[in-house]
């Protein structure tokens, strides 16, 4: 069975391999250390620090950043048709530099072309931006979006709320483009309560952070203006979905009058409009899985990935519960994506 | 029926190591008190290989905000999800119930390992 997988974490060894790809005055910055990356606010608290802890070789040497490691144990095990490039070096969580933020994700865009599309025809791309300075985001879109392997335009989820007006040169870009609007966390999404103290605590919080990401989206008319746009929710959970459908529409009903952007029921634009991928899937059967589909109203709303390398990578041959019917995995595996990203 | 695996001195005290017995997986503990313990090397919950986890010990049982850490080598930790096993009984410390690794017999004589399969 042929596989699309939606999410993989390509990276760097070090932010210093991007000192190639800057411009000056940032290139010095980052040549001598004088930023050092950006670094998560917790300890990983899993056996390979966030990682899967055999993303490794027996002498240490490979890593996350390994192309021929990541082959391996991912592209030709199981294998991989196409993978959907994701990243985890995102320029949006600064908090301030914005102009720094955008050259980083400008020379992230160059370094990852150079040293990850070109190494495999498998591989397709995120266009990287800093959407704190959204007429730079739209301009490096408009520089990279053009590449034939770039399928999506991507939206880190730190603390921004992508509904606000401010961000529509971005959406505007990615429509001009034809490219997906892929949203994934970053290290720093919160919950509605901040991190919490512990990081199962964050992780468990991750999905609220994309709920809350869908209904900026959706009060702000964002879907009803970019009617061509389609978003893909990145490891955020799924299973949420149906309350959140029957919430937006109850809501909806009651106090649209508000919101007369807002053109039609939510639920409808969720399913017209967003996929969203499969991993962390929970550990549910396939007559759970059926269930909230039924409760969504279609299976064709899944995309599977692995989050490869992360320690909570799905396993394409166990993550889909046995009993799921060949059809409904050929969908999640394969005909969803295959759609969303025009891929045949 | 008695395989051996490896030489007791390649399994150093607080160590495993994984090895394929005929098509089985198998992982090979000895503790830091010297007990020598196995269990099959796949993980149940997606098939992870438990040899390239990591072995230690675990958070015991304490009051929110306080941390007591105890039976050192005697967690089996799947390098993909983390999930705990207990290399005594083989089952999960998150799911005790309802998760459990296959345990085996592994004996140490004349400077072999011997797992029982």
């Amino acid at each position: 069975m042929r596989i699309i997988d939606a999410d993989v974490h390509e990276s760097f060894a070090s932010v210093k391999d991007l000192v190639g790809y800057l411009e000056e005055p940032w290139k010095d910055i980052v040549a001598r250390g004088a930023w050092r990356g950006f670094t998560q606010p917790f300890a990983y608290t899993t056996p390979g620090a966030g990682n899967r802890a055999d993303v490794k070789t027996a002498d240490g040497t490979a890593s996350a950043a390994d192309y021929d490691q990541m082959r391996r144990q991912l592209l030709d095990l199981y294998p991989i048709t196409h993978a959907v490039l994701t990243g985890y070096f995102y320029p949006a969580m600064m908090k301030m530099q914005f102009e720094f933020a955008s050259a980083l994700a400008g020379a992230y865009n160059d370094w990852m072309i150079d040293h990850w599309l070109a190494k495999d025809a498998r591989f397709l791309g995120s266009v990287h931006v800093a959407p704190q300075s959204p007429e730079a985001a739209a301009r490096e879109i408009d520089r990279i979006g053009p590449h034939p392997r770039m399928v999506q335009v991507l939206l880190p989820i730190a603390t921004l709320a992508y509904g606000e007006p401010f961000y529509h040169p971005i959406f505007e870009a990615a429509e001009r483009h034809g490219l997906v609007i892929a949203l994934h966390h970053t290290t720093m999404a919160e919950g509605a309560l901040g991190m919490g103290r512990y990081y199962i605590e964050r992780h468990m919080l991750l999905p609220q952070a994309m709920m809350a990401e869908v209904i900026s989206l959706m009060c702000n008319g964002v879907f009803d203006r970019y009617p061509s746009l389609r978003f893909v929710l990145l490891e955020g959970g799924w299973t949420w979905l149906p309350h959140l459908m029957w919430r937006m529409d109850r809501e909806y009903k009651a106090l649209r009058q508000e919101v007369p952007w807002l053109q039609q029921l939510p639920s409808r634009h969720v399913v017209e409009r967003i996929r969203v991928s499969t991993q962390p899937t929970e550990d549910i059967d396939a007559r759970q899985w059926e269930k909230v589909a039924d409760l969504i109203g279609t299976d064709e709303l899944f995309v599977f990935s692995t989050d490869y390398p992360h320690f909570d990578f799905d396993s394409p041959e166990a993550a889909l519960p046995a009993g799921l019917s060949d059809g409904a995995k050929r969908k999640i595996l394969w005909d969803n994506a295959a759609r969303l990203y025009g891929l045949s | 029926m008695r395989r051996r695996v490896c030489a007791v001195a390649e399994l150093p005290p607080g160590s495993m190591a994984g090895f394929m017995v005929g098509t089985v997986p198998v992982v090979v503990v000895r503790t830091v008190s010297g007990a020598f313990r196995g269990v099959v090397g796949r993980c149940p919950h997606q098939g992870g290989p438990l040899h390239l986890g990591l072995l230690g010990g675990t958070t015991l049982p304490s009051a929110p905000g306080e941390y007591r850490y105890g039976r050192e080598s005697e967690i089996i930790r799947c390098p993909w999800h983390g999930f705990e096993y207990d290399s005594a009984t083989g089952r999960c410390l998150g799911d005790p119930e309802r998760m459990r690794v296959r345990t085996l017999d592994v004996v140490a004589r004349d400077g072999d390992v011997l797992v029982d399969l």
